[in-house]
Order: structure tokens, then sequence, then C-alpha cells
């Protein structure tokens, strides 16, 4: 029972310090995340792809691939980068600038000191971000 | 003191919703107005860290480049004074664009994201301690 989050695919840097963070990301309000379950910067939150869309266009083979991200906190907003090992798929299908928005289902973190914890097991919860 | 505190966690629900809209406006590939949330929100934080200090900054350009003027040379971080600066370009560059090139204001962006984002670490260090 994952956390389900679509969001506009967005380019900025992240953080030198952020480990394994490439440039494209999604963000939603940590009030979903980082907040119920005490997560901080560079925890690695993984799931898979639901779909990738650029304006009426999906981009098929994407949809079930597994994905991850690198997350850092700003303020109240959780920023996920998308992992160094997601990239070359996300970059091979083109998804390397604004216009496209993705789904993901978001089921685990993986904290950096291997502890595992599992994203909302008893629910489906849903965040759309515009 | 609780005062204060809810003073300075209006101005970071503030910071909050301009960061926000600056994703908005980066996703829909607004970059001038994009730069422009980013300088509302750092506004935003020195005048809650000011506050910390137990200052109460008036919302204007000058005494806000003093005081992150001041915390770049009191923490010997270069970084936070070329990033302010930077935001003072994205600032202008909302009133005249045209002046810089798509991917120098990007650059420009990261870079202030970055300020911002040591801001905010700052006062939530403060207001735990």
């Amino acid at each position: 029972m994952p956390l389900v989050v679509r969001s506009p695919v967005i380019v900025s840097e992240p953080p030198k310090d952020l480990r394994g963070a490439r440039y494209i990301l999604i963000r939603l309000p940590s009030r979903w995340l980082s907040k119920p379950y005490g997560l901080a910067d560079g925890d690695v939150i993984s799931g898979r792809i639901v779909e990738v869309r650029y304006g009426d266009e999906r981009l098929e083979g994407l949809s079930g691939a597994p994905i991850s991200f690198v997350l850092s906190r700003i303020g109240g907003i959780d920023v996920l980068y998308v992992h160094e090992d997601s990239w070359p798929r996300l970059r091979d299908y083109g998804v390397v600038h604004e216009g496209h928005f993705i789904e993901v289902e978001l089921d685990l973190v993986t904290r950096p000191s291997g502890e595992q914890i599992k994203l909302y097991p008893m629910r489906e919860l849903r965040v759309e971000v515009a | 003191m609780i005062i204060m505190e809810e003073e300075v966690e209006r101005k970071l629900r503030i910071a909050d919703g301009y960061i926000d809209n600056f994703f908005r406006a980066l996703a829909r590939g607004e970059i001038d107005k994009a730069g422009e949330f980013l300088w509302a929100a750092l506004n935003a934080l020195v005048l809650a860290l000011a506050l910390i200090e137990g200052r109460r900054l008036p919302a204007k350009h000058g005494p806000i480049r003093d005081f992150i003027r001041g915390l770049s040379l009191r923490l010997r971080d270069d970084a936070i004074w070329t990033a302010f600066r930077n935001a003072e370009k994205l600032h202008a560059n909302f009133y005249t664009p045209g002046v810089f090139e798509e991917e120098e204001l990007r650059e420009m962006c990261d870079d202030v994201l970055l300020l911002i984002k040591k801001l905010y670490d700052m006062v939530k260090q403060e207001l735990e301690s």
C-alpha cells in the first residue's frame, strides 16, 4: 500500500553533498512523507513508476519500472531528486526537461544506516502536486 | 518568547508558500517568475532569522542586504553573500527581463535555493536549541 505521488518533473541541481542525487526532481508537501516518518536528507525513497506523460503522450516502456529518489527537505517541502540508479532509464526516454508529469508509487525508505521503512503499509495515500 | 516563535513560524510558512510557487513556476518554464519567488522566500527567511536574533528588520532591501552581509562575514561563508547577489540579480531580472540567458538564470536559482536551504536549517536549529 504505497504513497502515490503525481508531480511535474523539474530540472534543478541538487546540493553537492546529496549523495546519488541527479538533477531531475519531483516535490510534495513534507506532511505526506518526511514529517510522519521522521525522514532526513539523504534518505532514499523507492518504488515504481505508474506512468510518465508529456502532454497527451504517454511514454510507453516506463510504466512499472523501478525508481528511486534522494530526499532533500527545504522547509515544509520534500524535494525528491532522481537517484543515479534510476537516471539512465529516464534520460534515455528523454525525461530531461520540464513539461513531463510523472506518477510514482513509493513504498520503501532506505536510510544511510541501512535501516528500511515501509511507507503506508496499511493504506494507499495519493498526493497530486501542481 | 512564544510570541516570537509564532512570528518566526509564520514567516517560515510564508517562505514555504513562496518555495512551492517557485517550483510551480519552474515546472511551467516561467523562469523569471520562479526567480522572483525565490527572492521573496529569501526575504521571509532573513526576517525570521533576524527575529530569532531579537531584531525586527523592516522588510526592505537595504536592511536585508546588510543582515546577509553580516551573516556571511560572521560565519566566514562567502557562498552566502555570493548567493544573495545572485538573488538580487533574479529580483532585478523580474522587473527587467532579458538581461540574462535562461541557463544563467537557472544556475542562479540553483545557487539561491542552496542558500535558502541553509537559512531554513539555521532557523530550525535555533528554534530547537
